[in-house]
């Protein structure tokens, strides 16, 4: 090691004007003056983190004074959207588990970071029904709350020739009714068809859907250890690729158990009668 | 193109950025969950310790239990499994300041850290009684992708393929595959025929060897801008690194065409 030991990537990537100098560089090799000219600064001002830079391995001179970024520097800035998205939802993961995720997906997480927190419960559910409505090709879904709405828009979607896949777990509720409900009928005729697909788990901790055009994931309150209506939504194909390895570790990885029926909680509507 | 970042966020990275605090971080997760036996185990002072641990308990981080143990938040695990990324790059830095990472994919990419526990072997006989090793002690299958193939362990394949043992090999239409050398020849890699227990694939470019088997894996990266270093790998029998050598060979598997013969 040299005896620069004090500067290492870490004390490297905690200061914002050097994560902009490497993002500078990441997009094409640049000589300093042009680096200058983009971060509005002087040359001077410049010399001192670029040299922190080059020691610390994450750049380098080319000889034609250009700077790019070494093989270190563009992976470690690689790393940094997971910072970023962890940083930005500290107070929401204080609250919410990261129960249910795979480690190799929570290393992955800063491929959600192009996505909208929508907070408010209501508005959530209305962006969830429009989701699927607009579904045109596949619904994949991992769910611990059931809706009557998601029968009807299930519906429509399989006449439309929408596949579906849904993962249920022993802890997973439905509406009072759900199991003998009407509208199950047509649902029962998607499995007997096969253009729905069901899986039975010990346990679902999470909620997420995925479709060809976009995908919504809530975690679970860390006190009711339930979901509490805080969804993240997003259209982002970086979103929807980690939902759908997401979900495929939930089809094709974990045990399934037999299959049961749907828990059904009390609904106000079955207290009256 | 590596996705810019919003600047305001960096306050975790800062609260990161000391190198004791990582050290805290990562001692509380194994189980010291006091500043008297942190100070011990970092030789500073309960003081010192107490500034630090409350910052990061400010940055959710560490969290207090009813017993006034120190722990990690479920959202620090989370964070100190994305230090050690950046743990395994600062670890290797040497190292990956004369070779290139290859075609790692994004998500793949995201993973690094999974590598962080491994060995460097240095020295051409040492990795090469290394790539007998896994050959050797492989009881299921050995998967191996090639830029570059270990020639002289053919034998020993072609013994465990007599055994049952499965051996998938993974070429790029950019490997250098010495057609008349032996390796060729006891594996049969030229002619239409193959054993029942060898599976070949070539795939459009590969850029890092790598030899797996049910238990152990190891990896060779590029030299920058030239050919494969078979002087220095990566070693490890340890879960994570398992799993991230496994989902990388799968990919490049799934995406590449079979081969009858090299050409």
């Amino acid at each position: 090691m040299t005896s620069f030991s004090t500067i290492d990537i870490f004390s490297e990537l905690s200061s914002p004007m050097r994560i902009e100098i490497l993002f500078c560089i990441s997009e094409h090799d640049v000589k300093l003056s042009q680096i200058a000219k983009d971060l509005d600064t002087t040359i001077q001002n410049l010399q001192r983190h670029v040299t922190r830079l080059i020691r610390s391995g994450l750049i380098e001179k080319n000889l034609d004074g250009t700077m790019s970024l070494t093989p270190i520097g563009k992976m470690a800035l690689l790393q940094l959207p997971a910072f970023e998205f962890l940083s930005q939802h500290q107070r929401f993961f204080h609250n919410h588990s990261f129960k249910g995720i795979p480690e190799y997906l929570l290393l992955r997480i800063g491929e959600l970071r192009n996505s909208e927190l929508i907070e408010n419960t209501m508005e959530g559910m209305q962006k969830i029904m429009n989701h699927a409505s607009n579904t045109q090709e596949y619904h994949f879904g991992i769910t611990n709350l059931i809706s009557l709405d998601m029968l009807d828009t299930a519906k429509k979607n399989l006449k439309r020739n929408v596949q579906y896949k849904i993962v249920y777990g022993k802890n997973t509720t439905a509406p009072g009714g759900y199991n003998t409900s009407p509208k199950r009928k047509f649902w029962q005729k998607g499995i007997d068809t096969k253009q729905i697909q069901e899986k039975f788990l010990d346990e679902v901790p999470i909620n997420m859907t995925v479709s060809e055009q976009e995908a919504h994931l809530w975690f679970s309150n860390k006190n009711t250890k339930e979901a509490d209506g805080k969804i993240f939504f997003s259209k982002d194909p970086a979103f929807r690729h980690w939902c759908l390895d997401l979900f495929e570790h939930y089809w094709r990885d974990l045990e399934t158990v037999e299959p049961f029926k749907i828990n059904e909680i009390d609904t106000f509507e079955e207290k009256m009668s | 193109m590596i996705p810019r970042i919003n600047q305001h966020k960096s306050e975790l990275l800062k609260a990161i950025s000391n190198p004791l605090r990582r050290k805290i971080l990562q001692n509380v997760s194994f189980g010291e969950n006091s500043f008297s036996r942190l100070g011990k185990t970092t030789n500073t002072s309960e003081k010192i310790i107490e500034f630090h641990t409350n910052r990061l308990i400010k940055s959710g981080l560490l969290e207090w239990n009813k017993n006034n143990d120190i722990f990690l938040s479920e959202f620090g695990k989370v964070v100190l499994a994305k230090i050690s990324a950046i743990s395994f790059l600062e670890k290797n830095k040497d190292f990956f300041l004369t070779h290139d990472f290859g075609d790692i994919p994004a998500d793949l990419s995201n993973r690094i850290g999974d590598l962080y526990e491994s060995k460097t072997v240095y020295g051409i006989p040492a990795n090469f009684t290394t790539t007998k090793q896994i050959v050797n002690s492989a009881k299921k299958y050995v998967y191996c992708i090639f830029t570059q193939p270990p020639v002289l362990i053919a034998d020993l394949m072609k013994q465990k393929m007599e055994k049952g043992i499965k051996v998938c090999l993974l070429f790029g239409k950019n490997s250098v595959v010495p057609i008349e050398s032996n390796f060729v020849k006891i594996l049969e890699l030229a002619t239409k025929t193959c054993h029942k227990n060898l599976k070949k694939r070539i795939t459009e470019r590969v850029g890092i060897n790598l030899m797996m088997n049910e238990k152990h894996s190891l990896l060779m990266f590029q030299h920058k801008g030239d050919g494969i270093d078979m002087h220095n790998s990566l070693i490890s029998s340890e879960n994570n690194f398992h799993n991230w050598c496994s989902e990388f060979f799968y990919q490049k598997w799934n995406d590449a065409e079979s081969i009858c013969r090299i050409r």
